[in-house]
């Protein structure tokens, strides 16, 4: 009868404590069980979902590049065309017209003093030009409109007189 | 006694049982379904949605590509690229450089004294030296710099030959010009890359290009020049 006793709860209490505890613990561990469940079931359904979408994507893109494939003629002609004007927008952008550095030589300058020679770089401000005038007066106008907008005098390379008495002026100007 | 002391012993390890092994089994269960079941589920389904992901953006370039294709009209397509490759030729254009440079001497009435090629990179070099009036030299350079293939003057070098009045004065002009190619592309891109785009202002280059001139190369058979016969032996396109 001793042992008996000791067997059972300290009271009746106690046990009816310890009992509605372990049912408490062993609801709620049923819960967490039923509710990975039904998480693995909806995970691995959605993996299933997820890999129809996969086959489905991947049919697409099979079809997809039959598509392309098909028009790779154009493709090959539409890169063609992207990369050969990129380079023709390069240089469009880029060069620079000489013919108008050329023309504010030929038209600032007096039209009574005889153009010799010029030399015009595209990429450079600098050109240089000489003159020949058969008076002195003409070569201070030269100088004058190589002082005057568009021009800047840069420098005076050579003035002198040839045999026949013309005056020569060798310039360096800048264009503005 | 004895009967009662035996169910009542049976009932502890009944009791004890539950107590003890049920919520082991349970959280084994639990252990199982985590580890064996929802981890696994998850990793595929991760994987899956990555590949998914990945697999869907390719798919929206594929699309538009094929649509931005679709809608390319051949004819366009191939008048642009004819425009394009006759601006910047795919191979060096010596013989299309000769025929611009022929039919615009004959032009403008310049008489062409020697021409030099000169091999550089993306370009053609070419040293030219002139004869003309100021005028017919001015205008030679404005058509050099509106036709193709695309061309710059990047130095010239102008020297009187006679002191008459400006219009009918005499000049020998030694010009270097370049002229520009480039080559096609070694690949054309993949297959799951994305269309270049064409820029607004390469629109407008496409557009401006239909104004240049080009000069057929029957004007190549018309040129006097012992240079350029030596430039076509050199340089075949």
């Amino acid at each position: 009868m001793k042992n008996i006793i000791n067997l059972l709860p300290e009271s009746a209490m106690e046990g009816s404590r310890r009992l509605a505890i372990f049912k408490g613990v062993q609801t709620i561990l049923i819960v967490v069980a039923l509710v990975c469940m039904i998480l693995t079931i909806g995970i691995w359904s959605l993996s299933l979902i997820t890999g129809r979408e996969l086959a489905i994507e991947n049919i697409k893109s099979k079809d997809l590049e039959e598509q392309i494939v098909a028009q790779s003629k154009k493709e090959q002609q539409f890169y063609l065309l992207t990369h050969q004007l990129d380079k023709a927008n390069k240089l469009l952008d880029s060069r620079i017209q000489i013919e108008k550095k050329l023309n504010a030589v030929m038209t600032a300058f007096p039209p009574d003093v005889n153009l010799l020679s010029a030399e015009i770089d595209a990429p450079g401000k600098n050109i240089s030009v000489k003159f020949a005038a058969d008076n002195f007066q003409k070569m201070i106008k030269v100088v004058a409109a190589a002082k005057t907008k568009p021009f800047s005098l840069v420098k005076v390379n050579d003035f002198s007189r040839n045999i026949k008495g013309e005056y020569l002026i060798d310039l360096t100007v800048e264009l503005l | 006694m004895i009967p009662k002391f035996i169910h009542s012993s049976s009932y502890h390890e009944s009791a004890k049982l539950q107590i003890a092994y049920l919520p082991a089994l349970i959280g084994s269960i639990i252990f199982l379904v985590i580890f064996g079941g929802f981890i696994p589920g998850f990793n595929s389904w991760k994987e899956t949605s990555t590949i998914l992901k990945q697999k869907q953006e390719i798919n929206s370039v594929l699309s538009s590509k094929a649509l931005m294709l679709a809608s390319f009209d051949s004819t366009e397509l191939k008048t642009k690229l004819d425009m394009a490759t006759k601006a910047i030729p795919i191979k060096p254009p010596y013989r299309q450089t000769l025929a611009s440079m022929s039919a615009l001497a004959d032009r403008h009435k310049i008489s062409v004294d020697g021409l030099e090629f000169i091999k550089q990179g993306e370009s053609i070099g070419i040293r030219i030296t002139l004869t003309g009036a100021y005028p017919d030299i001015y205008s030679f350079l404005q058509n050099i710099e509106n036709s193709v293939p695309l061309a710059s003057v990047d130095s010239i070098s102008l020297n009187s030959r006679s002191s008459s009045d400006l219009a009918e004065r005499a000049y020998s002009a030694d010009l270097n010009l370049s002229f520009y190619f480039k080559s096609s592309p070694k690949t054309f891109g993949k297959l799951t890359e994305k269309l270049p785009v064409i820029s607004v202002a390469e629109e407008k280059d496409l557009r401006e290009l239909n104004g240049f001139e080009f000069f057929d190369l029957q004007f190549v058979g018309d040129l006097s020049l012992d240079a350029s016969n030596r430039a076509v032996k050199l340089f075949p396109d």
